[in-house]
């Protein structure tokens, strides 16, 4: 023990963490307040205990909203979007990590350039490329295109710096006893890398669930859309009904952020593997 | 080793016949079919137009020729060209969705009644009574005969389809891509292909010339002038591209031709530009190198092929193509345009809109573009401030190992960045309401007057920020927590040892070695701040009058509310300029640092 710490330092500690943890879980209380307050109409009061308990916003979302088919399209897209982006950046990272060839370096750093591309300026060629191109406007099979490739720099980056640090012996004894390149890769080192493909593929999972532009200029057909946009529909321009929105939200996040704590374990180890070595 | 040769013949059977059916597509003309004979409403109502007319008016070609084109104008202020020769009127449109529309019942049944008592076999049938079918294109002149007037008078549709000169289609580009990947797959499992290195590299080339030349060179010009069309109609792109339609009354049911020229002029000159370069890199040895290491490194590319496939169809062309658009003015009318012709003609427009968004410097304008910048790098300054320093500073809090509940505190405070944004952005809206805000509820209890927050270019800016915040400090924290926890215990003992104070250590031991870890992190923040759309589309909408407004969103509802597309590019264009200088510079800044440290 370096320093005895006095009483009060750990009460202001505790009371520092205690606050600012308030602070920031008062927002997700007030929308479960809000969700379990029915239809009663919204007040200023602070208290995080509604006047009565109710159900109501649930029933509504679930039987008058499309809301059980936004989250088929979100689930479909997510999962395809998690599948195919995981798949191109493992094997792109390991390429990256691995070989030595030429073009290797100024692959990465253009992976790197297209993080500054301005999203915006590409929406409309990918609009085109889509809709009158590939005739896919509408469809969610155009947004999971995209979103795996969207994601894709940011993974490959992560991955390869992880990749970096599984020592290089290891795949050369497995060399020596016979092994293959593939059999490598996928006995050896996607087993290993268990972290980084967790916080990547957490990663193209929210991209998926939570992108909202390309999902609203994309989509036109309200039984196409996914949660994101409909969700927006609920308290748009024209109504706001904050009881339906608060449940379907608390609906919404539920499993990402379950998915996000049962990898959060990871998400120091996963991200930062590669970075910290500088 | 025989099931690997069973593995070769079958991927030659492949590539084979995947060559050919490439090759088809390339060039044969696929023959367009007759769909659906539709056009409809549009018909039928140029048809009534005109036969009022000629109920009104006593036969005089001149005028009443003048008159109907002027009324149908009025009526259809989409159409293109009206035409008359001969008796006829023409008008040219190519509205998609007009032509789309199905033929009304009314002039079927018109059309069976007519055809009964001229005592065709079957009625239910349209009839075709002319249709050429050249090279390039096709033509059906269809008459319905409809009663105007009392007269039996035919409406005539034209129906021009046009293929390109060697028509290429998507199908063709994606046989060839197929092509392609198989190429590189093959390379990447065998060791055959050395001994076929040219010849496969040839044909790939020659292959890609002639797709890209397909794609530069896929133009036609319609000669219209024998109908006495104003102007002549250049049919550009795909086949989808490629319809016109003409509706037309006809006396007479004489033919008509249309003439066609391809303009080659362009295609020649390219072709033969490539052929060039082709011969310079054959003989200069270029592309034996360049096959050399593709078959030397061929299971790198195999594993980086998919990957890197998927960034340049939809990352690098899109960014590309979007920058080209910034020196276009395109917009709702004109957009699709022809590229070549902008940039053959690059004076003229060029960069027009780069000029306009700089030329006017104000600040007290919402919607001046200095304005917007400032908004925005103060938006990322103040963002990135609060980020690092709760942070950095909870993560120092919680790096305390005898903490009680650290990981209790962890997970409950990493809660906002686990939480979808566009969610907690539309509960912020919510909590800063002014009737049932939590915000103004706090205020009152306090004792103050609520606020209308949104109304007030500060206080909007305010509930943004708080937005933006809470969002945004777990990952500062994540970050910082394990760079801390890499730090080993020993500097901290040795530094205690020295006898330095608390604040020494902290400048001195944490400050360095956070630094790696956290610069990358700030960078990656700052891209993210600047470009944060969500909080601000939702939470503010940019308002009021687009004072909160991001470059980043002003360029959104420059392209999709005002349908202003080139003028939108070259504002992402600048917003890129902006980031990819930050870019350069902290990468050379952090550099230096680094220097100093080791």
């Amino acid at each position: 023990m370096i320093h005895r710490r006095s009483k009060f330092k750990i009460f202001l500690t505790y009371a520092i963490l205690i606050i600012i943890t308030g602070i920031t879980i008062y927002p997700v209380l007030w929308v479960v307040k809000v969700a379990f307050g029915g239809r009663s109409l919204l007040s200023t009061s602070l208290s995080l205990i509604p006047e009565h308990i109710s159900l109501d916003n649930f029933r509504i979302v679930f039987t008058q909203k499309p809301f059980l088919i936004w989250l088929r399209n979100s689930i479909i897209v997510s999962f395809v979007t998690t599948i195919s982006s995981l798949f191109l950046a493992t094997t792109a990272a390991y390429a990256f990590s691995r070989f030595k060839f030429p073009g290797q370096r100024k692959g990465m750093i253009s992976l790197l350039i297209t993080q500054m591309f301005p999203g915006v300026l590409m929406i409309i060629p990918q609009f085109i490329l889509i809709s009158k191109v590939l005739h896919l406007y509408g469809s969610l099979i155009g947004l999971v295109i995209i979103y795996s490739t969207t994601a894709l720099p940011f993974s490959i980056w992560v991955l390869k710096g992880y990749f970096d640090t599984i020592p290089i012996s290891l795949e050369e004894s497995a060399t020596i006893d016979g092994a293959s390149r593939g059999r490598i890769f996928w006995q050896i080192i996607l087993p290993l890398s268990k972290p980084a493909i967790a916080i990547t593929g957490l990663f193209s999972f929210m991209t998926a669930w939570n992108e909202f532009i390309l999902a609203a200029t994309f989509l036109d057909d309200e039984m196409k859309y996914t949660l994101p946009i409909g969700l927006r529909e609920m308290v748009g321009e024209f109504g706001a009904e904050w009881g339906n929105f608060a449940a379907s939200s608390i609906l919404v996040a539920i499993p990402v952020v379950f998915l996000f704590m049962l990898f959060q374990k990871f998400l120091v180890s996963g991200l930062t593997a590669g970075s910290v070595k500088g | 080793m025989v099931r690997h040769k069973y593995w070769r013949i079958i991927a030659i059977i492949v590539i084979v016949v995947l060559f050919a059916l490439l090759l088809g597509k390339l060039f044969n003309n696929t023959k367009a079919k007759l769909q659906v004979l539709y056009t409809g409403d549009f018909a039928y109502y140029i048809s009534k137009a005109i036969a009022e007319i000629q109920q009104s008016a006593s036969y005089d070609d001149s005028i009443e020729i003048n008159k109907i084109i002027k009324q149908i104008e009025e009526l259809y202020p989409d159409i293109t060209d009206i035409a008359v020769i001969k008796g006829r009127y023409f008008i040219a449109h190519t509205n998609q969705e007009l032509i789309d529309k199905k033929i009304p019942k009314v002039i079927f049944d018109t059309q069976r009644e007519l055809k009964k008592k001229a005592g065709e076999t079957d009625p239910e049938k349209p009839y075709v009574i002319w249709k050429k079918s050249e090279e390039n294109y096709n033509l059906y002149n269809i008459y319905f005969p409809v009663e105007i007037n009392d007269k039996i008078v035919e409406i005539v549709f034209l129906e021009t389809r046009v293929q390109t000169f060697c028509p290429i289609n998507i199908s063709a580009l994606f046989i060839y891509l197929i092509f392609l990947i198989l190429i590189f797959v093959l390379i990447a499992l065998d060791r055959f292909i050395p001994k076929f290195k040219f010849l496969i590299g040839s044909v790939l080339f020659i292959l890609t010339i002639i797709l890209i030349v397909n794609i530069i060179d896929s133009k036609l010009q319609v000669n219209l002038n024998e109908w006495n069309l104003k102007k002549d109609i250049t049919f550009t792109g795909l086949q989808e591209h490629l319809t016109q339609l003409n509706v037309g009354v006809s006396v007479d049911s004489e033919p008509l031709t249309l003439q066609i020229e391809e303009s080659t002029k362009t295609w020649k000159f390219t072709l033969s530009f490539i052929g060039v370069l082709f011969m310079i890199f054959i003989f200069t040895g270029a592309m034996e190198n360049f096959f050399e290491t593709i078959i030397k490194h061929r299971l790198a590319y195999a594993y980086i092929l998919p990957a890197m496939f998927g960034v340049f169809l939809l990352v690098f062309f899109p960014f590309i193509y979007g920058i080209l658009i910034g020196f276009t003015d395109y917009n709702l009318t004109n957009f699709g345009g022809d590229l070549i012709e902008y940039f053959s003609n690059f004076k003229n427009y060029g960069f027009n809109n780069f000029y306009n968004i700089l030329k006017v410097i104000n600040f007290k304008d919402y919607s001046n573009f200095y304005f917007t910048l400032a908004h925005t790098v103060l938006w990322t300054v103040l963002n990135l401030v609060f980020h690092i320093s709760i942070g950095v500073g909870l993560a120092l809090l919680l790096n305390d190992v005898r903490l009680r509940g650290r990981t209790a505190f962890r997970i409950l405070l990493i809660l906002p960045w686990a939480i979808p944004n566009y969610i907690t952005a539309l509960i912020w809206r919510g909590m800063f309401h002014k009737q049932f805000g939590a915000v103004n509820g706090l205020l009152e209890l306090l004792g103050f007057e609520p606020i209308s927050w949104f109304t007030q270019p500060g206080t909007a800016f305010m509930t943004n920020l708080a937005t933006n915040v809470w969002l945004g400090f777990p990952f500062m924290m994540i970050i910082a927590l394990g760079a801390l926890q890499s730090i080993p215990k020993e500097l901290y003992e040795a530094s205690a040892i020295d006898g330095s104070t608390k604040w020494q250590t902290f400048w001195n031991v944490t400050v360095p070695l956070l630094r790696p870890a956290m610069v990358p992190a700030i960078i990656l923040g700052t891209i993210w701040t600047f470009n944060q759309f969500n909080v601000i589309y939702l939470v503010s909408g940019g308002g009021p009058d687009g004072s909160t407004e991001l470059l980043i969103t002003d360029a959104y509802k420059l392209a999709f509310e005002q349908y202003r597309y080139g003028y939108a590019a070259a504002y992402c264009i600048i917003i890129f300029v902006v980031l990819l200088s930050y870019g350069v510079f902290t990468s050379k800044i952090t550099r230096a640092t680094k220097g100093a440290y080791e």
